[in-house]
């Protein structure tokens, strides 16, 4: 039976991988992290919020949160790092890609066992266990795949699953395709449309979710992908759609019934769901994932149906989502280089083709840095932001555990990529040349374009649901582009230098300033920015951390790129903003890092030197290590083979952080 | 559907996809009617499959005409696929040729399941390997960081090094010193409560871990050191991150694994090696079939 199931998707596998593979995003707003000038305490923001249930919430329950404490406690709070995107065999596409993996798997891999790749080999953490994660299957027909191939169950006698789990490719790709569009059209095929089998599913879900929850050691969320996918034009192409994924995660208590889009396509229609779930007090977020290949219908300035965005809507949003997974497998999402042509690290891990196509994505209204400026033109027509998000980043893994690491990677979509001649990164057949291969297409465009990335930051006070779900609303969250970078980040009208060198650092800058995802109020001094990263011991050490700084002049958006203190004693040049290069470098015949460059942490007080009070802008901090070796040049040294010539050998790993946002009068 | 169809077909993958659906096609026909290699039989039971798969696509059921166009496009395919099969184009295509490596691959891997061992096999396979299934040392310890950042220094750290010796001194000197008021602001914590040497490797590298469970005195005898339990100074060790004066506040030995209470992990790891072996076994014996001879110089 396992045998013969394997080799009968062999053949629509390949075909199929890429078409739905979506990750997670989270949003929040918290308790308001604004300082003015006026005092050197926080103060609580005293614009009146949209009624707003999210704070309403989190005032009330917040002091009472002072009661028993896990261990590692911290008031300072702590970095914790986790992957809020992983599927199992229970999602649709992976099922199809062979993975027999379970949301059992999932958390057994994040505490650190080993699990079974499709491919037929074991995958591990190469780093400490994850201190938090989500499965998140496929809401959309979620089990129903495993039940259209188990003998005995009814919907094992269908005609399609038949098709399904033949030995011919072309009705394989038929019958998946037909789920796939209709997780696409949502409109349900109600032979396999069992609400009560999807319900089963998702209970299970909830329950190891539930099982595997260790406050203090392992925080795990009960989750699920919400699939929707944007039409090109009106023609039905849709697999060559905008990528509109989002992953809705319960703070505690999720309902019984989960939404897909065979309720609703429009992610609006999601907030509405999710508005009335909190109503209920089951609190939840949405992270929308892979806004590189939405075709630029996630961050666009209209609504989902074209029209006029209002402050409702807006407000709606923000409440739903306030952070996005802005880095995974399927790319990063930052900016794009033709978006910002003075970025010269612009240029990091660009995926741009729409799902399972080969048609590339829109740029515009595809990427964060751009979608965060043209959010202050959006407040100033309709009077709110929608686009003020924190940050973070995921795997997507579709075999319950995700890729992190360069030199061990096993990429997405199960036995699809699941070796390095199958990806694309070493030439077929033990060939140790590209001279005169003809290239795999898909490989060229997909997979080799893939990326060992992320992971999700989150600074709280302790491992607990409640605390780790409060910082995601609170936006005190980091992205990376998979290392263990830690990142601070505070702003303030009262810092100086000497903040640097004391002890009690991270409590002045708490009590004097506000963490990333906060506000500054306007002011005619120009805030101060504390930053502070420290490398992962397991990768290479930092380059520089610099500030990218968004705004929006009312025709463009506007942005400009900062170093603010970089290694080796290099200081940034005042026309330039930039420090030289520090010299580093990596010997490809064996993926080798240069000494004596780079520094282990670095931290500065800035302050823009640009600033113009009237002018509202966010400020984010980007951490770069010394550069180090691609997973594809990994690969290709492994196998004793010729590296991708088109490929691009090294890479600069990186942190992101939220931004802090300045609000002009 | 049917647009996605139309518009996929100018997808490469599909077309690879396709062309090995074509192959399998047309050698199951070619299979079942080599003796009269020109006619081609269409069964009822495909024609039916085709229907199901257009209404699938079209969500409606085939007209006639529709089915006659399937027809078509069928026979169309399948002459094709024998032409091609007849002028030998199967031969020689790498893609091909990949897949049907994969396909066979498949059909011998995991063929049988491996049932469990006895209780006797399992614990005497557990007995030479015990050491993988244990609970390993565990140290609590304080340090101090020191950043090169902040202590700059020309020749290699050393002065960054002299700094951390006099600190040492000291603190060393003064148990009830509070310690985390020393040194520069560290990000990750200055104090950490029973952790494994891995721990410590993934946290501060593995030179780092190395020193830190090391013996501090007597590196060739680890037993006294590990019965030392009340804290003790171990003294100064770098990292990635820059250097540390390091206190040990207390340790837990290595402790054996019972068989018994590792039981179902030892018999997953048995499973999960003797399954490795029997589908390494099973390639093995396909290729002792053959007699290899490879041609041309080495």
């Amino acid at each position: 039976m396992k045998h013969a199931t394997r080799a009968k998707l062999v053949w629509g596998t390949s075909l199929i991988a890429l078409t739905f593979c979506a990750c997670t995003g989270t949003d929040t707003e918290t308790l308001s992290d604004t300082v003015s000038d006026k005092s050197s305490a926080t103060t609580i923001d005293a614009k009146p919020k949209v009624a707003d249930p999210i704070s309403e919430t989190l005032a009330g329950t917040a002091p009472a949160l002072n009661t028993e404490r896990t261990p590692g406690y911290s008031a300072t709070r702590n970095a914790y790092f986790g992957d809020t995107h992983i599927h199992t065999k229970n999602s649709f596409d992976a099922y199809i890609f062979n993975v027999r993996s379970t949301p059992d798997d999932v958390y057994r891999f994040a505490k650190g066992e080993t699990i079974r790749h499709p491919s037929g080999y074991n995958i591990k953490l190469g780093s400490q266990p994850l201190d938090f994660v989500a499965a998140t299957d496929h809401g959309a027909y979620m089990g129903v795949l495993p039940a259209m191939d188990t003998k005995g169950h009814p919907l094992n006698d269908l005609e399609m699953s038949k098709a399904m789990f033949s030995t011919d490719p072309a009705a394989i790709v038929a019958a998946f395709g037909k789920i796939g569009g209709s997780v696409r059209s949502g409109v349900p095929f109600p032979e396999i449309y069992d609400r009560d089998l999807i319900d089963r599913t998702w209970q299970s879900a909830i329950d190891a979710a539930d099982r595997h929850y260790e406050p203090g050691k392992l925080t795990t969320f009960s989750a699920y992908e919400y699939t929707a996918v944007s039409e090109r034009d009106s023609s039905g192409q849709t697999f060559a759609g905008g990528n509109l994924h989002r992953n809705v995660f319960f703070k505690d208590k999720a309902p019984n019934r989960l939404f897909s889009t065979l309720d609703s396509i429009n992610p609006e229609d999601l907030w509405t769901w999710m508005d009335n779930q909190r109503a209920q007090g089951l609190d939840s977020i949405s992270v929308p994932h892979n806004s590189n290949v939405s075709d630029g219908d996630m961050f666009k300035m209209t609504d989902y149906k074209g029209k006029a965005l209002t402050a409702v809507l807006n407000a709606k949003r923000l409440r739903n989502e306030p952070i996005v997974e802005m880095s995974q497998v399927k790319g990063t999402s930052e900016t794009h280089p033709a978006l910002s042509p003075n970025d010269e690290y612009a240029d990091f891990e660009i995926y741009e083709k729409l799902l399972s196509s080969n048609v590339t994505s829109k740029i515009t209204g595809s990427y964060i840095r751009e979608a965060l400026a043209n959010g202050f033109e959006l407040e100033r027509q309709t009077g709110t932001n929608p686009y003020k998000f924190g940050l973070i980043a995921a795997s997507d893994s579709h075999v319950a555990g995700g890729a992190f690491d360069e030199d061990e990677y096993w990429s997405k979509v199960g036995i699809v990529d699941g070796t390095a001649e199958a990806r694309g990164s070493v030439p077929p057949k033990g060939a140790k040349s590209w001279d005169g291969i003809e290239r795999d297409e898909n490989a060229e465009n997909w997979f080799t374009r893939w990326g060992a990335s992320g992971l999700a930051g989150v600074w709280a006070e302790e491992n607990t649901r409640e605390s780790i779900f409060s910082g995601m609303r609170r936006k005190e969250t980091f992205a990376t582009s998979g290392p263990r970078i830690q990142v601070r980040f505070f702003g303030s009208y009262d810092f100086d230098e000497s903040l640097l060198s004391a002890g009690d650092m991270i409590t002045q800058a708490y009590a004097r300033g506000v963490p990333m995802g906060g506000d500054l109020v306007a002011s005619d001094r120009a805030p101060s920015f504390l930053v502070w990263a420290m490398r992962d011991p397991r990768n290479a050490p930092l380059d520089r951390v610099q500030i990218v700084k968004v705004w929006h002049d009312g025709t463009d958006a506007k942005e400009r790129v900062y170093d603010t203190v970089c290694s080796d004693g290099r200081k940034p040049d005042p026309k330039t903003r930039r420090c030289t290069d520090n010299g580093a470098s990596v010997d490809l015949s064996d993926c080798s890092l240069s000494k004596h460059s780079g520094a282990p942490e670095l931290s500065t007080v800035w302050q823009d030197p640009d600033f113009d009070k009237t002018q509202s802008a966010a400020y984010y901090v980007r951490v770069l290590e010394n550069p180090t070796c691609r997973w594809s040049t990994w690969d290709a040294l492994k196998a004793g083979a010729e590296r991708h010539p088109d490929l691009q050998p090294t890479l600069k790993e990186r942190a992101w952080t939220s931004p802090i946002w300045y609000s002009a009068e | 559907m049917a647009s996605f169809f139309k518009a996929s077909l100018k997808e490469p993958f599909v077309h690879f996809v396709l062309l090995g659906a074509a192959l399998f096609m047309g050698h199951a026909v070619w299979a079942k009617t080599q003796t009269d290699t020109n006619t081609i039989i269409v069964e009822t039971a495909e024609m039916e499959r085709q229907a199901l798969i257009f209404a699938g696509e079209n969500r409606r059921e085939p007209t006639d005409d529709d089915l006659k166009a399937l027809l078509y496009a069928y026979i169309e395919e399948d002459v094709l696929v024998r032409e091609a099969m007849k002028r030998g184009l199967d031969t020689g295509d790498t893609i091909i040729r990949r897949r049907l490596a994969q396909k066979m691959r498949f059909l011998i891997e995991d063929v049988t399941e491996v049932e469990a061992p006895s209780d006797a096999v399992l614990r005497a396979w557990f007995e030479t390997r015990q050491s993988d299934f244990g609970t390993p040392a565990l140290l609590s310890f304080t340090h101090i960081y020191l950043s090169p950042e902040k202590h700059p220094s020309k020749d290699e750290g050393e002065d960054i090094f002299t700094k951390a010796q006099a600190l040492f001194a000291q603190v060393q000197s003064n148990d009830a010193l509070d310690m985390t008021t020393f040194g520069d602001p560290f990000m990750l914590k200055k104090r950490y409560r029973n952790v494994s040497e891995t721990d410590i490797k993934n946290l501060f590298g593995e030179n780092f871990a190395k020193a830190l469970f090391a013996p501090k005195d007597n590196p060739k005898n680890s037993q006294e050191t590990l019965s030392q339990t009340g804290p003790y100074w171990h003294g100064v060790i770098s990292s990635p991150f820059g250097v540390h004066i390091v206190r040990i506040d207390n340790q837990t030995p290595a402790q054996a694994a019972e068989f018994e209470t590792v039981r179902d992990t030892v018999q997953q790891v048995w499973i999960d090696t003797k399954t490795r072996e029997t589908n390494q076994m099973a390639l093995k014996n396909l290729i002792e079939k053959y007699t290899v001879e490879v041609e041309g110089p080495n």
